[in-house]
């Protein structure tokens, strides 16, 4: 049930965890007998004068729907008349893919053990886990239209431990019978994960948009990079993003009209955009096998499975790539090890750890023109500890702040819902940090007041 | 739609005839009466049709469909003296709007509620502004706690019509499912039985057989009788009212808003 701004004091803030052109989320924690963690997700007012933002009521109204065990559950919404201003409150996850490839990737590259990248077993439950949320949203006609890393949230210690949630269904649109076409919300899904059928600007489209992103960000788990890393071209902002193309073809080859019959229909290749059509590789395209073969850490050492899998969800024709329901059922599901429910802990044993989520205390003084506050370059943080396989299964987080303080904190880009937002369609810092000061947990009157 | 009705909010938020008696508690100890409420209703539903049909291309039949049954929830829970059903009509075609993913501008809606009232179509409801809709749309929100799903009968009609061979009737059905929109059918049954007492009501318009249509459908008989039988009390009502014109009807429903919100 919705709540009166007067009972907003029904949390205790610990600090903002995230922010985006949407609003900001913040981590809190009920005031129960046995408090939960959440996240409270708050939208910034939408265009002046016209209310509540269609992002947000798109989002839960969907979510009211959706109730599965892999994608993120709603515990409340905050509506505030007199503000006016409302806010979300989620089950709060710990962890999201963005950060989990990171840490991997910083271990890797300081040689910290275990600094193989995903084991075997996590990167499976990974993909099992969202394969299975998304079959669900599919099954309910409901597209995601933006899945990427930082959608993907894993829970943290706690009885879900290890389990996907998949997030932020701002884009997310129900398919059946729409009285608009699809192709009036603009440009969907962030570049690196945009499928070749909406990079060609396909008019139609259908949940394959969402099985080619899972591809890409299947394939970023095994390598830690994004798998086509495109240069997101600005102005104007369009579907078509020749970079993004280039990526791909260099990987894949150039599209063909024989195993793609409708690729004539789609405009920016019938006309030739950016002389995509007339692309030639420098050199010849090695195909997915070959290219994952060659920069694939981590997952296991029996990757046959595994690429056959990525090659099926990352096939050019939408309408040959595998469903989310036949890939549930892939050999690579059925091969050792088996997936799980808890993609960290394996059989009683935890086998994998990440940082815990970086949290800004309330009240962060925020630059007026909005550009990042950038905190005091840390000096090189000491290297992550090695992990032991026994006591404390999680880092501590001021080891865990100075490794992400020392990074450059590179987002991905996010995507944009037409052309109006244009902002927030290049790769942007998202997270704003403080200038050092720690308030600890006393101003969550203050904030909540200011929601 | 999402999931599978079964699984689904709108499922989940019918209402029995019981919990419709127990509504509008505080009109009625201003003394308003049940078939008085009811009027009120079906005149702003009317009225928030009127709005989508001045807007012609921008909001379609569905919306407008979807709003009636967000009025209707909504006054589950609120009185009209809490809420002017004057203005919550058209922020729930609004709020419609942007669920049905076709947004219109809330100045778009003002400027036609002016419209209605200055050409003398609603002479008794005085135009919204945008900061009304704005602030009844987070109160309707509030109320429907963002359940917005709503399934629709028509696509299921279409075919069981399609499938008995009753093409025929499929004009009189379409306006027939319009008119459910007036009735309370929207809060206590499925689709599905709405699609089906909608059949029946065009049947028994146009005097053909659709029995076997019915039965043929996995769906209780019991609902689709309850469903007609909303939509015979509505057009009973309709044909009592039909010696009152408009212009008395208005000021009718007028004088029982004004009774419990003032004058």
């Amino acid at each position: 049930m919705p709540f009166n701004c007067s009972r907003f004091v029904l949390y205790d803030v610990v600090g903002k965890i995230g922010e985006g052109t949407y609003g900001e989320v913040y981590q809190a924690y009920t005031r129960e007998a046995t408090p939960r963690l959440l996240a409270i997700k708050t939208f910034k007012p939408g265009k002046e004068g016209e209310g509540v933002s269609p992002t947000a009521i798109r989002e839960i109204m969907l979510l009211r729907e959706m109730h599965h065990p892999n994608v993120v559950h709603l515990d409340a919404t905050l509506i505030c008349r007199q503000d006016p201003s409302l806010s979300l409150v989620f089950e709060y996850a710990e962890h999201d893919l963005y950060e989990m490839v990171r840490s991997h990737r910083e271990r890797t590259a300081k040689s910290v053990p275990p600094g193989q990248g995903f084991g075997a077993y996590t990167l499976k439950s990974l993909m099992w886990q969202l394969l299975a949320g998304t079959a669900a949203m599919h099954a309910a006609h409901l597209m995601h239209r933006d899945l990427k890393p930082s959608n993907v949230l894993v829970m943290g210690e706690g009885s879900q431990q290890g389990q996907v949630k998949i997030a932020d269904f701002g884009l997310a649109r129900i398919f059946t019978s729409p009285l608009r076409p699809l192709s009036d919300n603009g440009v969907v899904v962030t570049i690196w994960y945009r499928a070749p059928e909406l990079l060609l600007g396909a008019k139609h489209y259908t949940t394959a948009v969402d099985m080619w992103a899972l591809g890409c960000i299947f394939g970023e788990l095994l390598t830690l990079r994004p798998l086509f890393h495109g240069e997101e071209r600005k102005t104007p902002a369009t579907a078509f993003q020749i970079d993004q193309m280039d990526k791909i073809m260099r990987v894949m080859g150039a599209p063909s009209a024989r195993t793609w019959p409708e690729l004539e229909a789609l405009p920016h290749w019938s006309n030739n955009a950016d002389g995509v059509r007339s692309w030639q590789p420098h050199s010849k395209p090695p195909g997915l096998h070959q290219h994952l073969s060659n920069t694939a850490r981590g997952g296991g050492t029996d990757k046959t499975a595994a690429l056959d899998l990525l090659t099926a969800l990352l096939e050019y024709n939408p309408r040959n790539r595998i469903t989310a329901a036949q890939a549930l059922n892939h050999p690579y599901f059925k091969q050792e090890p088996l997936p799980g429910n808890n993609a960290f802990v394996q059989n009683g044993q935890q086998v994998a750890w990440f940082p815990v989520r970086q949290k800004v205390p309330p009240k962060a003084p925020m630059d007026p023109q909005g550009t990042v506050t950038q905190p005091p370059r840390a000096p090189q943080g000491p290297p992550l500890p090695s992990v032991p396989t026994t006591g404390p299964n999680r880092l501590t987080p001021t080891v865990s702040q100075q490794q992400l303080d020392a990074a450059p904190n590179r987002r991905q880009p996010s995507s944009t819902v037409g052309t109006k937002r244009p902002a927030s369609s290049q790769p942007q810092p998202q997270r704003r940090l403080p200038d050092g000061d720690d308030k600890g947990l006393l101003q969550e009157q203050i904030l909540l007041a200011q929601l | 739609m999402a999931t599978s009705f079964e699984e689904s909010s709108h499922r989940r938020l019918l209402v029995t005839r019981a919990d419709l008696c127990a509504t509008h508690r505080l009109d009625r100890s201003k003394g308003l009466l049940q078939s008085e409420i009811e009027s009120v209703k079906i005149f702003l539903i009317r009225y928030l049709t009127d709005i989508a049909k001045e807007s012609s291309t921008y909001i379609r039949c569905r919306v407008v469909s979807t709003a009636s049954v967000y009025f209707k929830r909504f006054y589950l829970v609120k009185n009209f003296s809490e809420f002017d059903p004057r203005a919550v009509a058209p922020a729930c075609l609004y709020l419609a709007c942007k669920a049905e993913e076709c947004q219109v501008q809330a100045k778009l809606i003002v400027h036609i509620t002016h419209k209605l009232y200055a050409n003398g179509k609603y002479p008794f409801i005085a135009p919204i502004d945008i900061k009304q809709i704005l602030d009844l749309e987070l109160a309707i929100l509030e109320v429907l706690d963002f359940n917005l799903i709503i399934y629709s009968a028509a696509a299921e009609m279409m075919q069981a019509l399609q499938d008995a061979k009753l093409e025929g009737l499929a004009r009189t059905a379409w306006g027939v499912l319009n008119d459910s929109f007036l009735t309370n059918a929207w809060l206590l049954h499925s689709p599905s039985a709405i699609a089906f007492g909608c059949i029946v009501m065009a049947g028994m318009i146009a005097q053909q057989d659709v029995l076997a249509c019915v039965q043929e459908a996995d769906v209780s008989m019991n609902e689709v009788c309850n469903v007609n039988g909303e939509l015979l009390r509505l057009y009973s009502q309709e044909l009592n009212g039909s010696s009152m014109t408009d212009e008395a009807w208005h000021a009718a429903c007028h004088r029982y808003i004004c009774m419990v919100r003032g004058w």
